[in-house]
Formats: structure tokens, sequence, C-alpha cells
């Protein structure tokens, strides 16, 4: 038990909350719009919406996700945040701008004003689902991260850290939180970079030790070589980077933070923050994995327990803390976004149906009461989920039709025909894919759902599009520059 | 400490790379660079 730690912790993140909500309410206290809560009034500057960025897509799957990847893939593991980073490209270079000029506030009401309002809906339901997904995962790594702390049931943890998240996201708006992001980024990347210092000194024969350890044996070989197999290059480092891009380029988790910038030359610009916060961050965590993988005594805690277990065993308390703080605040700010979202979704697109003309104030109240929703669906259901990395990959494969149809929508032809059947056929043949165990039936276990999803859905795309009547794309025969 | 140092520089090479492209690629994307709103079911 590492009460001390806990405390200290838990002051910490409680008082970076209290004291970033009190500023900021106090700067915007003349405005009184409700739409400040989940799109701070859109008046962000880059740097602000990049770092939002960069951590909001950063969670589970980046910390304690991928030092759980190094025990079968090593170093390799930092593939997903390299990933990460040609996603930031696609995301503030090319999508996001595009939905920006629609003047559409979630992905359903863009896809509506491509398509229609079924296909808004379509999507609506399945974001927001998705969306719940994702907050579940990170309730479970903060549960992971409390559990290790103080030796208790993960189930317990996973209680206290969702009550806690549920109160980081409803206390605070998308303003607040893209403050304490700043806060979290500096606190995560101290903490990342004294834990591999420390390390050094604490592991048993230093880094020299692991590596030695690893390289004797032909099977771990290629753990410490970031290029060391070309399978994993293929199936996992490559499905990664085009899955990321092809979900989160049209995902309302990706849109969230870009729909508060002040402009798009404030989008493109913001590249420079998001994509080095989240894109240089896994290598660290993947060096933590290996270490922990290469000594016996915590390679037999399992691979999602032994890199916590290294970490309290090993390092002094306040370099714990610190790690603790830094894991803790990241899965945070990517819970409050991956709450905000659906919550946003149904508050925005599912509600507006019933109630067109409903005020903002409704609607930012709606929206909190579906965080809580969220929070205690993800806490129920959270210990029933797989890895994070496979979670976050059958995630990707959704939005792979997506992109597809918005491509086509916007530049070539619309037809919500063709969307509908579209997206409904490619996510049922992922299902079978993945959740049905077709993938593992046939023995194709590296090809990946999303490769699947993606040749799924251009081809029926393309034959539905030319085939369906339809309109114009949104943006074909206009000028480059409008 | 080898594989400490390779692994650190080859990822923040990569990253910066891919990031440096990105931007280029987001300076020839010009139709992004307006805010101005298209509402194009009006025109049809």
């Amino acid at each position: 038990m590492n009460w001390g730690i806990l405390i200290a912790v838990i002051i910490y993140e409680i008082f970076s909350i209290f004291i970033v909500t009190a500023l900021v309410s106090r700067k915007h206290k003349k405005n009184a719009a409700g739409s400040d809560f989940a799109f701070a009034s859109g008046g962000l500057s880059s740097p602000l919406v990049g770092i939002t960025l960069g951590l909001t897509l950063l969670g589970a799957a980046h910390n304690w996700g991928t030092c759980q990847n190094s025990a079968t893939m090593g170093v390799m593991g930092a593939w997903m945040g390299i990933a990460c980073s040609v996603m930031m490209v696609v995301i503030t270079q090319i999508c996001a701008p595009w939905i920006r000029r629609t003047g559409s506030k979630t992905i359903s009401e863009f896809m509506g004003k491509i398509f229609g309002k079924n296909t808004r809906i379509a999507l609506a339901c399945v974001q927001a689902a998705l969306g719940i997904a994702m907050a579940c995962m990170e309730i479970e790594v903060i549960g992971v991260t409390l559990s290790a702390l103080t030796g208790w049931d993960y189930m317990l943890c996973s209680l206290i850290g969702g009550i806690f998240a549920m109160l980081y996201v409803v206390l605070a708006g998308m303003n607040e939180v893209a403050w304490l992001n700043v806060i979290n980024a500096v606190v995560m990347w101290a903490s990342l970079i004294v834990v591999l210092i420390s390390l050094a000194r604490y592991l048993p024969g230093g880094w020299d030790g692991i590596e030695a350890t690893l390289t004797a044996n032909p099977d771990t070989e290629w753990f410490t070589n970031l290029f060391g197999s070309k399978t994993f290059l293929i199936a996992f480092a490559l499905p990664n980077a085009i899955g990321a891009s092809v979900f989160h380029a049209f995902s309302q988790a990706g849109y969230q933070a870009v729909a508060t910038a002040k402009d798009n030359r404030a989008v493109k610009k913001s590249l420079w923050f998001a994509s080095p916060i989240n894109g240089c961050f896994c290598i660290i965590p993947a060096l933590i994995g290996v270490a922990a993988f290469a000594i016996p005594q915590f390679r037999e805690a399992g691979t999602m327990m032994m890199s916590p277990m290294m970490i309290v065993t090993l390092l002094p308390k306040p370099v714990i803390a610190l790690l603790a703080a830094g894991f803790l605040g990241v899965n945070l700010s990517s819970f409050a976004v991956m709450a905000l979202a659906p919550a946003t979704i149904i508050s925005h697109d599912v509600y507006t149906i019933k109630e067109p003309h409903a005020s903002e104030k409704k609607l930012t109240k709606l929206t909190r009461l579906w965080i809580v929703i969220i929070g205690i669906v993800s806490i129920i259901i959270c210990k029933f989920q797989p890895q994070p990395v496979i979670i976050v990959n059958w995630i990707f494969g959704f939005g792979a039709p997506v992109f597809v149809m918005v491509l086509i929508g916007l530049w070539w032809k619309r037809s919500e025909k063709a969307a509908i059947i579209t997206l409904i056929v490619s996510w049922i043949v992922l299902c079978i894919w993945s959740t049905f165990g077709l993938q593992n039936y046939l023995g194709l276990t590296n090809f990946n759902g999303v490769y699947l999803s993606i040749i799924c859905s251009a081809v029926i795309g393309i034959i539905t599009t030319v085939v369906c009547p339809g309109k114009k794309g949104l943006f074909a025969g206009l000028k480059k520059k409008a | 400490m080898h594989m400490v140092i390779t692994s650190l520089t080859q990822v923040i090479v990569t990253v910066f790379i891919i990031t440096i492209v990105g931007y280029i690629i987001g300076k020839f994307a010009k139709f992004g660079n307006s805010d101005e709103i298209i509402q194009r079911d009006e025109e049809d």
C-alpha cells in the first residue's frame, strides 16, 4: 500500500482541476453561453488546440496499453504513437478544415449536411456507442494505475477512478480541459523522462542488462529494435496508422478539440504541438514494458500488471507519485473527451430530433447528464474488455466506411441510399470478421479488420454511388481556395 | 543504454519527418485555409 503516493496524486489532480476551473471561470465570467462547455466558444489558439488534440487522443492504448504490447512486440509498441503522428497530419491538415467549412459542430451533423438526416442518425448512434467503448477503456487503465498504487481490488479502483473521471469532466468544460491538458502534458513528459533515467539506476544491471537479457534469446532478440519485425510492421504499425487516420479524421473525439480553434490556420499550425506530443510518447512506455518483460519476477504478473508492478517495486516513491500523476492526468483528459464526444452527439444530434429548437443551456445540461450515464456504464463493463490495443483496432475499423463515404460525398456525388448501404454493410462485415471470430477461424490474424473495412467500404461505396441517384458532391466543382 | 538511445532517436526523427511532410502537404491543401462556410444545398 502506498497511501502517501495515492494521497499526493489525488491532491494534485483535485488541486489542478479546481484552480484551473476557478481561473478559467473568472476569465469567462461574462460569457454565459452554453456552447462554452463543449466547444470553448471556438476561440482557442493553435498551441492550446494542438496540446488538447495531442493529449485527448493519447490515453489507455498509449501508456499502459503500450507497456502491455511490449510483451509481444518489444520496442515496436512505439509504432502506436508514430501511427498517431500520421493521424494528426490527416486531421489537422486535411479533414478538420473541411468539416469546419461546413459549419458543423458534430461529425453526425457534418454527415447530415452531406447525405441527409438518416445518415446523421445512423452515424450518431454508432459513434456514441464507440465513444462509450473508448471511455470504458480509459476507466480500465485508471483502475490499473490506482490498483498498482493501492493494492486494492481492480473493480474498486475502477469505481473510484470512474467517479473521479466523471467529476473531472462534469465540473470542467472544454475550456478547462484544454488548460488542464497543458499542465498534464508538462507533468506527463517530466514523469516519463524521470522514470527512464531512474530505471537506468534501479533496474538490475541497468538498461544494458535488459538489452543483454533480450538479445541473448533468439525469440526476443528483435524486441530491442524499432524495425525488428516485418510482420509487426504490416500487422500492427501500418493498420494503426491507416486505422487511426481514417477513424479519427471524421470522429467526434478527433474533431471535438479542433472545433474549439479560432480559425483554420490555427488548426493547421496545431500539428506542430499535437504530432510530437502524441507521436513521441509511446517509446517510453514501450521501453518500460520491455524492461518489465525481461525480468521474470514481473513478467509472471501478466502483461497488464507487469509494468505497474515493476515501477512500484523498483522506483523511489516521489518518482512513482510523479508517474502516477502524469498517467492519471492523461487518462482523465482522454476520458473527458471520450465521454464528452458521445454525450455531445446524443444531446446535439439525437435529442435535437425530438426538440429541434432546444436552447444551448438545456443541451449543456443534457450533455452533463449523459457524461454521468456514460461514466456509470464504463465502470460496470470495463472489467469485461479485451486488451486496449485490440479494442482500439476494432473501433478504428468502424471509421473506414465513414471516411470513404465522406470523400465520395464531398468531392464526387451525394446519395443517402448509397451512404446508408455502405455504412451498414461494412459495419456488419467488420463485426462478422472481428467480433464473431471469422478472422481467427480462417487463420488470418495478421489481416487487420481495418484493411477489410477499407476494401469492403470502397467497393460497396463506389458501386452504390454509381447505381443510386444523387446530388453533386458538397465541395465538387468549387475552387480550391474559396 | 544503446537500445534506449537508438530507439528514442529513431522515434523522434520519424515523428518529425512525418510532421514536416504533413505540414508541407497542408500548405498545398489550400481549400482548408479559408474559414468561409459552404452551404451547397441552397445552390442545388
